[in-house]
């Protein structure tokens, strides 16, 4: 379509088209556009393929008229129309030849008839569909733009059936087993468990489970959600102005790059990390605080896999290029004659920073630390070697867990009973966990508002 | 209070802290400056004369601007800039002075109206506060926008947000701004080229009230300007002080043949 | 009275005192705050190269494919680099290849990207240049919300996705044989296809928004000057919106490869640890286990109580690997802007 002919394009002030000849394109455009649901349809359920042959000659036929009151109204051959035409017949045929199932193209799957038919059915109907909307609102260029929205509609109304798909059958399957009384207590254990090997792979048996709940995953998110915040807002803050305002040069370089590095390098090094220095503060002094600790029924004191400080510190490494990098945009977007008004008046530098500066950019800041708590919420890889279920009370030193935590361990975990007493509530705790991360990114959306007016005026 | 006396004793030099200070004089001495390799101030030799309001007029990019910056050590918050020769504050060098002093007696208002984002009472008292010193703010607040003839108009209205005045108003604000601190010495540049007529006719009475109270250096493009409000005016071009003195003289009678052509309007 | 006519550097003379040092107390804070980030990512890298010594030292074992066990020194980066690698859940024990690992992840990332960088570009120029009114806007809030989702829950719901739009396509109907054929095989659900899409799934609004920025940041008399030519609005966004984005797109490319690098969960969730090289090498619709899975099953799989030191040493190897990856993909991405910036940018520098 982008080889058009000179005397195809019309501007709009030439002759409009009668009403009648538009409606008679409609028919061409409902023969596409149903060819093109089709197409997406056959994708999900095969047994729609049957409809395929069908839609690829009304589609063909679309083409062929389109191609007609081409030749009819500006005396020229669309190229692309004619291939189409050829196309659609062809595949019909081809359609019709081809078995069920087939193995094809060097990779050895199974491709299902239907896949290919709804490729060719979409290869015919989209351009024909294009087409048939340039020609409906007059062959200008503009409706040469309007004909494109087909081809960017297209993948993000599939992209975003697939998110609604996801959150839909979170709903279906998270709903029902809602229960206030299983959000609110704690999942306690005890008993004692041994593995046992079934068909070569190791399951994992215990007794005696005594309490149904997940307060303690929801509990242990709020709390690392706070002792992250204490850590990487400061040192946000700081690494952000330091490299604005304090220094400028190869230090602020070196900063910004290692700052922007911790988020680069993958999630799964810093998890490595966070396992041995548990596992190499095993004896020393700092066991209680880099470990953890708990009591169990028995009074005994035992060592957890990784306490909410291990925990916190690991994940701030996420957090504060987060908050570093929200800092540095907020300041960069102070217009410089305010920093100079300030100056001029004999501010000295440390005040205009802390009266003038700080403030501009606190909207970027509150937005940063909100979306570095939603990233806390969420974060899983850092922790996942350190944590546990927690099941003896929630504080810094105890083993550290999240909702992130309780969903993986549902996931991964060989513990049959385990995956039968939380297994349902699983989806409940998914539902949870996009709330809380919801609500923090909206929250911060909202803020970001609020604050911008009282301390920018704006 | 105390700050300040310890300043003035470390330094050596006399910075009074009476509300009533007395305009300044400054002069300059052979003043040269770079920024990298180009030269932009070729040695130049003048002085203001206390109290009194002295125009630099001349074609773009001639330098007044940079002349006026280095007058309050603006210009070298710039990092290619180097500066020699002097510059006198009433006999004292201002490079012995901490900058932040010599900002508080010399203040400055700038092209663009540039208030903060905050209430207007808290833009008067943005400068004392961040000099430390006591003074009974509604007395100076009042003083202040009384002396930018803005009481009037703005009196009722001292907790709105600063960034809801037209923008005659807000330059104005930036004035009484600048006078709140009680310089000795004000700096204006090219203060009404973002305004429409009435508010540089408002703005340009205040500055001509506050004659005998501040030495007022004003950089102007628009030479009727200079010659409604000042008494000396310096003519620059490119780099250099051309002719210097009284207002009359220069705009009916100038000795060089440049000044004439400028004046006349051969080049601009 | 004049003083001496000196050259004067920037910073004058003010008297150095005491009272000057303690006034510069935020400054010495924010330095102190600011080194911190760099100490840590120096601990993180330290910590892995010490980990990664048995690798070197520890003495290993090898086990051919006629079972026989041959003693050897210590595994070393030829083992590293051989192709057969165990975990151990399967069975042989004693390879530590990562060959399959590091094709594993570059497959991944082609197919994730593939998928996932059209449809933000897509994305970018509705919500900026071929807005439909609100709509235009409600994509962006739409997908500012859509990126709060932890990737936790795309590990969840993988299946979902998988039964509704793979296995429609590429199994047959139901999971018994089609009738009249005695033997099939098809491809098993933990492709990397299906980790290529949930992965996909999870970058698309996080790589929209920076796409986004990349073409409203492109100033609006590029966009002028074209339609007072006549062009239409596509040609202009081909022709010279997109050239002149490049170097935001770019980057916002960097950030989404970085990203689906170095997912953990995801791809340990829906590949698993299968770990051998498909036959054609190239196979999506075959499992292969990325850098990140592959070494989340070396360091002991989901419990502490299955470590093996070699393995954790290896798992540190994986780690290395990652972040030497990472490193190249953003010397690349500044050459590439270095290359591409006369030619595309806008700002006359």
């Amino acid at each position: 379509m982008a080889g058009k002919k000179q005397s195809e394009l019309r501007n709009g002030l030439s002759e409009k088209r009668g009403n009648g000849t538009v409606f008679i394109l409609l028919l061409p455009l409902i023969f596409t556009l149903m060819g093109v649901i089709f197409a997406s349809l056959i994708l999900i359920d095969n047994s729609l393929g049957k409809y395929a042959v069908p839609s690829l000659i009304t589609a063909s036929l679309g083409a062929v008229f389109l191609l007609v009151y081409a030749r009819v109204t500006s005396h020229s051959w669309q190229r692309t129309l004619i291939i189409i035409m050829f196309l659609g017949i062809g595949s019909a045929f081809l359609i019709n030849l081809m078995p069920t199932i087939f193995f094809g193209f060097h990779i050895l799957g199974v491709f299902h008839r239907s896949t290919v038919s709804a490729i060719l059915l979409m290869l015919v109907s989209l351009p024909t569909f294009s087409f048939s909307i340039f020609y409906i609102f007059g062959a200008t260029p503009k409706a040469q733009d309007l004909s494109r929205y087909p081809f960017i509609l297209l993948p993000i109304i599939v992209a975003l059936a697939a998110f609604g798909l996801i959150i839909y059958k979170l709903l279906v399957l998270g709903v029902p087993h809602f229960s206030w009384r299983v959000i609110t207590s704690n999942f306690i254990w005890h008993g004692w468990s041994t593995q046992v090997w079934v068909n070569g792979w190791p399951v994992t048996i215990s007794y005696n489970v005594q309490q149904i709940g997940i307060g303690q995953y929801i509990m242990g998110t709020f709390l690392l959600m706070m002792m992250v915040s204490l850590i990487s807002l400061p040192i946000g803050v700081g690494v952000g102005l330091y490299i604005t305002e304090y220094s400028k040069g190869a230090t602020a370089n070196i900063i910004k790059f290692a700052t922007n590095s911790l988020r680069a390098i993958s999630v799964f090094a810093i998890g490595l990390v966070a396992l041995s220095v548990v596992r190499s503060s095993a004896n020393t002094f700092l066991a209680p605080i880099l470990s953890g600790f708990y009591y169990n029924e028995n009074g005994v004191r035992n060592a957890a896999s990784g306490s909410f400080i291990t925990a916190s510190i690991f994940i701030s490494m996420l957090v504060i290029p987060i908050i570093a990098s929200a800092t540095e945009e907020g300041i960069h977007s102070l217009p410089h004659d305010l920093t100079e008004a300030s100056l001029g008046i004999g501010a000295s530098h440390n005040y205009t920073i802390a009266h003038i500066v700080l403030p501009w950019a606190l909207p970027n800041i509150v937005t940063g630390l909100l979306l570095g708590c939603a990233e806390t919420a969420g974060s899983l890889a850092a922790i996942m070697l350190i944590s546990g279920t927690s099941q003896y009370g929630i504080n810094p030193f105890t083993q550290s867990t999240s909702l992130s935590v309780f969903i993986y361990q549902c996931l991964v975990t060989t513990d049959q009973s385990f995956k039968k007493v939380e297994g349902p509530y699983v989806y409940m705790a998914a539902l949870i966990l996009i709330l809380i991360t919801l609500g923090l990114t909206i929250a911060s959306l909202i803020l970001k508002k609020r604050f911008s007016r009282s301390y920018r005026g704006t | 209070m105390r700050e300040v006396i310890r300043e003035q004793s470390e330094t050596g030099i006399n910075i009074s802290n009476d509300k009533q200070v007395m305009p300044s004089a400054i002069s300059l001495n052979d003043l040269r400056l770079c920024f990298g390799k180009a030269e932009i101030l070729k040695g130049i030799n003048m002085t203001f004369p206390a109290g009194k309001i002295t125009s630099i007029i001349g074609p773009s990019g001639c330098g007044k601007t940079t002349l006026l910056r280095c007058i309050n050590r603006l210009s070298e918050l710039a990092t290619t800039c180097k500066i020699r020769g002097d510059i006198l504050l009433n006999n004292e060098s201002i490079y012995q002075i901490d900058p932040m002093l010599l900002r508080r007696k010399v203040g400055m208002v700038f092209q663009r109206p540039n208030p903060f984002p905050k209430s207007i009472k808290e833009n008067i008292l943005y400068g004392i506060k961040a000099t430390g010193l006591k003074v009974n703010s509604e007395e100076v607040v009042q003083n202040s926008l009384t002396q930018a003839a803005l009481w009037d108009e703005l009196k009722s209205r001292l907790d709105d947000s600063a960034m809801s005045l037209s923008i005659g108003q807000q330059q104005r604000l930036c004035f009484a701004r600048s006078l709140a601190v009680s310089p000795s010495v004000v700096l204006l540049d090219e203060p009404a080229s973002a305004l429409d007529p009435i508010s540089t006719a408002k703005l340009e009475t205040s500055i001509v009230k506050m004659r005998d109270k501040y030495t007022q250096i004003v950089v102007t493009h628009n030479m009727q300007e200079a010659r409604r409000i000042s008494d000396k005016v310096a003519f620059m071009y490119l780099g250099e002080l051309v002719e210097f003195g009284d207002t009359d003289k220069i705009f009916e009678d100038p000795d060089k043949p440049a000044t004439k052509d400028y004046i006349i309007g051969k080049f601009g | 009275m004049t003083t001496k006519l000196n050259f004067k550097p920037l910073k004058l003379l003010t008297p150095p005192s005491p009272r000057r040092l303690i006034k510069s107390w935020p400054k010495v804070l924010c330095f102190i705050l600011a080194i911190i980030p760099l100490i840590m990512l120096c601990f993180v890298i330290v910590n892995l190269v010490v980990h990664t010594g048995p690798v070197f030292r520890q003495p290993s074992y090898d086990v051919n494919h006629d079972g026989i066990i041959n003693n050897k020194d210590y595994v070393g980066l030829k083992g590293i680099f051989s192709t057969k690698i165990s975990t151990a859940l399967t069975g042989n024990k004693g390879q530590y290849g990562l060959i399959p690992a590091i094709w594993g992840t570059i497959l991944l990332v082609i197919v994730a990207m593939g998928i996932a960088t059209p449809v933000a570009l897509l994305m970018a120029i509705f919500s900026s240049e071929f807005t439909l009114g609100f709509l235009g806007r409600g994509m962006r809030t739409l997908l500012g919300v859509l990126s709060g989702i932890p990737p936790i829950i795309y590990a969840l719901m993988w299946i979902v996705i998988f039964t509704a739009i793979i296995a429609p396509n590429f199994r047959p109907d139901g999971l018994n044989p089609p009738a009249g054929m005695t033997w099939w095989f098809s491809p098993p659900p933990n492709s990397t296809l299906i980790g290529g899409i949930m992965l996909s799934l999870l970058i698309i609004p996080f790589l929209a928004p920076l796409f986004d920025d990349a073409i409203k940041n492109v100033p609006n008399s590029f966009k002028e000057a074209s339609l007072g030519l006549g062009a239409t609005r596509w040609y202009t966004l081909i022709n010279v919106t997109l050239p002149a984005a490049f170097s935001g797109l770019l980057s916002g490319l960097r950030l989404g490869v970085l990203k689906a690098m170095g997912d953990v969960i995801i791809v340990t969730a829906t590949i698993a640890v299968e770990t051998n090289i498909p036959n054609p090498f190239f196979d999506i619709l075959r499992p292969i286990a990325p850098l990140t899975a592959t070494g989340v099953g070396l360091a002991g799989g989901f419990s502490q109580s299955m470590i093996d030191p070699l393995g954790y040493a290896v798992a540190n190897v994986a780690a290395i690997l990652l972040v030497i990856m990472a490193f190249a993909i953003i010397i690349l991405e500044t050459l590439l802007q270095r290359k591409f910036k006369k030619r595309f940018s806008h700002d006359g520098r």
